[in-house]
């Protein structure tokens, strides 16, 4: 069986500790900066004494530009809800940071996607939002007894109908939760979408805010690095939290007859793969087993094989476990022939559900530039597998695919393949 | 897009039902309160206890559609899609607790704040090595789930999704939010692709037998066009029913009605008519005569 054709990025954004542009923190990101500071007491004093990809003090500089936040005029949407055209937002969304957050990238990415994102309605466009605790800080000022009005954003769903509402998409809308996959996981539900005919252009939104709550969780479990984390170093001991939010806009690179053609792509999805370890809650499996199947459906899927990944970018966590399942895992895939391997968690920590897609739009600039970013944090090769880890940027000899990764809480495993704007499978 | 339910199990207030192979349900009472796994099985579980209160709906839900613990040799690439409403807010809430208390935050509550901790919960006790996501929804919690679990399976990347919908939260904490308190429930099915299985009896006694399927799940994409005209609201059978208590607290919300008319159609013996489920792009279609349903083939 033939894979199915490859699905189209119109446009991509991302905002992260590194940057407020996805160009921004691919620029940064090669010059080998970091965004992980001190982040003082911002989240409670269980953080206090951390490190982590943290934006507060800019967000509210970078959302003020209410131009920028506009969604590009909406065509075409004549069965939208009436509720559907508020320009102003709710006492209570205005609050909420990782709503501020989606709303922001989400308008940047349909600004740029505009020319293809012309009918907005019902079953021409859609959304899918992937967030592990997005809108988590209206739930703890409620539950701590606040007597503002939370009841619009109790859960996840209800901040995915308020970003569709203000970002004027009136079609499905999809929110996925998968733990530390969730952004990928986001990427295949909008493509399911695109598949089943349920919509012509899906909006991808991932987003997670650093909060108390994360802090005190992933303290209580120790997996935190008090220092700038080190992935796939001997030293590693931890990750680093961080906060981000990306979008991009998928559209079917070959639409049926009749329908137009999407315009022109800054990259493309060619397959992906999703798998459980049903190993352990917390734990990675020790042999990485689930992680190479995902790896291997995502191949499948695409109508690839091994030896043409020229880029792996790796989970990365810089935890003992995960560096070493991952690595295990890449040498299950490819041999002894792992392609350069990136991580970006140690330039803006672990985003939690954000971080596939964030990575997704940093791949995407690594396939439009032709250029390998650094593992920042790393120092040597601390896993059993000798990898050929990426500690300066540099341009690739070919870079026409990356293979993503990611795995999370609960034993899950998704990878993604992406590849260049002119190459198809 | 259509596939076999080869199992469901359901939990709705003080009920409990499994329907397999075919057969009309069996529906019993269970305690109200915490939910106990001597409810649901008895096959040994001692983790049970330390569960979140959505794994272990989830897992309870699993077990009831025939879902059979793992072993190391028998692992299987089912995949899992969870659908809930209001997740996992009392996780939440027990762990947000703990910090305010001098013995600070709990690495044992602080996992159970995603629902994929559910996934993970049902993945490692029947051994499902499948994909794995979980769906926030509003409306027909059923319909969702099943139609994500139509999705999954069209899109190719398994043959068999346990299918759960899931909804577990203390009253107290929905009452923060303004929400009426509901009841808990979960639905589990087991579904597998057209044309894996064999619906046929006659042909499926030739082959040496098997479980037969219990349902035809169908999801017709859409909104409008293809929504067919829901039939006579199903008479519950009584265990089904919500109790008094749910009643009194507005507990039969839109989720719940579609549990009460699965269980309904059910347990009423062999149904003639279908339950229909609206949902956010289409309809799904639980038509429960697999034997007249265009029949199945094994592959």
């Amino acid at each position: 069986m033939s894979p199915p054709p490859p699905v189209a990025i119109l446009a991509a954004e991302a905002l992260t500790a590194l940057g407020d542009s996805r160009q921004d923190t691919w620029r940064r990101l090669l010059a080998g900066e970091s965004g992980i500071q001190p982040v003082g007491n911002d989240f409670g004093p269980h953080a206090s004494a951390h490190v982590a990809g943290a934006i507060p003090g800019r967000l509210d500089a970078v959302l003020r530009h209410a131009a920028a936040a506009a969604p590009p005029p909406a065509r075409g949407a004549t069965d939208c809800p009436a509720d559907a055209w508020r320009n102003t937002d709710p006492a209570s969304l205005a609050q909420v940071r990782a709503y501020r957050m989606a709303r922001w990238v989400g308008a940047a990415a349909l600004r740029q996607a505009s020319a293809a994102w012309d009918d907005n309605s019902h079953g021409a466009a859609g959304l899918v939002l992937g967030t592990c605790k997005g809108g988590l800080d209206a739930c703890t000022a409620r539950l701590a007894g606040d007597e503002g009005d939370w009841t619009a954003l109790w859960n996840p769903m209800a901040l995915g109908r308020a970003l569709a509402d203000t970002l004027r998409v009136a079609g499905p809308v999809r929110v996925v939760e998968s733990a530390c996959t969730t952004g990928l996981v986001a990427i295949a539900a909008g493509i399911r979408l695109l598949r089943s005919g349920e919509a012509r252009r899906v909006l991808v939104l991932a987003v997670d805010a650093l909060d108390e709550f994360l802090f005190a969780g992933f303290a209580s479990l120790r997996a935190l690095d008090r220092r700038p984390c080190r992935p796939f170093s001997t030293d590693r001991s931890g990750l680093n939290l961080g906060e981000a939010a990306a979008a991009i806009v998928l559209a079917l690179d070959d639409p049926p007859p009749g329908r137009e053609q999407p315009g022109e792509p800054l990259a493309h999805v060619l397959g992906y793969g999703q798998a459980s370890d049903a190993h352990h809650l917390t734990a990675p499996c020790r042999t990485g087993s689930g992680l190479s199947s995902a790896m291997r459906q995502a191949l499948a899927s695409a109508g690839l094989g091994p030896a043409t990944i020229d880029a792996v970018n790796a989970h990365g966590t810089g935890t003992q476990y995960n560096d070493e399942m991952e690595a295990l895992a890449l040498r299950a895939t490819f041999a002894s022939d792992v392609p350069p391997v990136m991580s970006f968690k140690g330039a803006m920590g672990h985003t939690m559900g954000a971080a596939g897609l964030v990575e997704t739009v940093l791949c995407i600039e690594a396939l439009r530039t032709g250029l390998i970013a650094p593992v920042i944090g790393n120092a040597d090769n601390g896993v059993s597998v000798p990898l050929p880890i990426v500690r300066t940027a540099r341009r690739a000899e070919r870079l026409d695919r990356i293979l993503t990764l990611k795995s999370g809480f609960g034993g899950v495993n998704a990878a993604l393949v992406l590849g260049r704007a002119e190459v198809a499978s | 897009m259509r596939a076999w339910a080869q199992g469901i199990g359901w939990i709705l207030g003080d009920a409990a039902g499994s329907a397999q192979g075919g057969r009309r349900a069996d529906v019993t009472r269970i305690a109200r309160g915490p939910l106990s796994w001597g409810d649901v099985s008895r096959a040994p579980f001692p983790r049970f206890g330390r569960l979140g209160l959505l794994a272990k709906y989830a897992v309870a839900a699993a077990a009831l559609a025939g879902c059979r613990p793992a072993s190391d040799h028998r692992k299987t690439a089912t995949a899992i899609v969870l659908t809930t409403a209001s997740g996992v807010l009392s996780s939440d809430a027990a762990f947000l607790r703990t910090l305010r208390r001098d013995e600070g935050p709990s690495p044992l509550l602080f996992p159970y704040s995603l629902p994929t901790a559910a996934l993970g919960e049902v993945s490692l006790r029947y051994g499902f090595t499948g994909p794995a996501d979980a769906e926030y929804a509003d409306g027909d919690l059923l319909g969702s789930a099943l139609q994500a679990g139509l999705a999954r399976l069209a899109a190719g990347t398994a043959r068999d999704v346990l299918v759960l919908a899931c909804e577990a939260n203390d009253p107290d904490v929905l009452a923060a939010f303004g929400l009426a308190e509901g009841t808990h429930l979960a639905v589990a099915v087991r579904l597998t692709r057209d044309g894996l299985v064999e619906s046929d009896p006659t042909r499926q006694a030739a082959r040496g037998g098997g479980g037969s399927p219990t349902a035809l799940v169908r999801y017709l994409p859409g909104r409008g066009e293809n929504l067919v005209e829901a039939p006579a609201p199903h008479r519950l059978p009584a265990p089904a029913r919500a109790s008094e208590s749910d009643k009194r607290h507005g507990a039969l919300g839109p989720e719940a009605r579609g549990v009460c008319g699965l269980a309904a159609l059910l347990t009423a013996g062999p149904p003639d008519s279908e339950l229909v489920l609206p949902t956010d792009g289409g309809t799904v279609l639980v038509l429960c005569r697999p034997s007249e349903a265009g029949g199945g083939q094994i592959s």
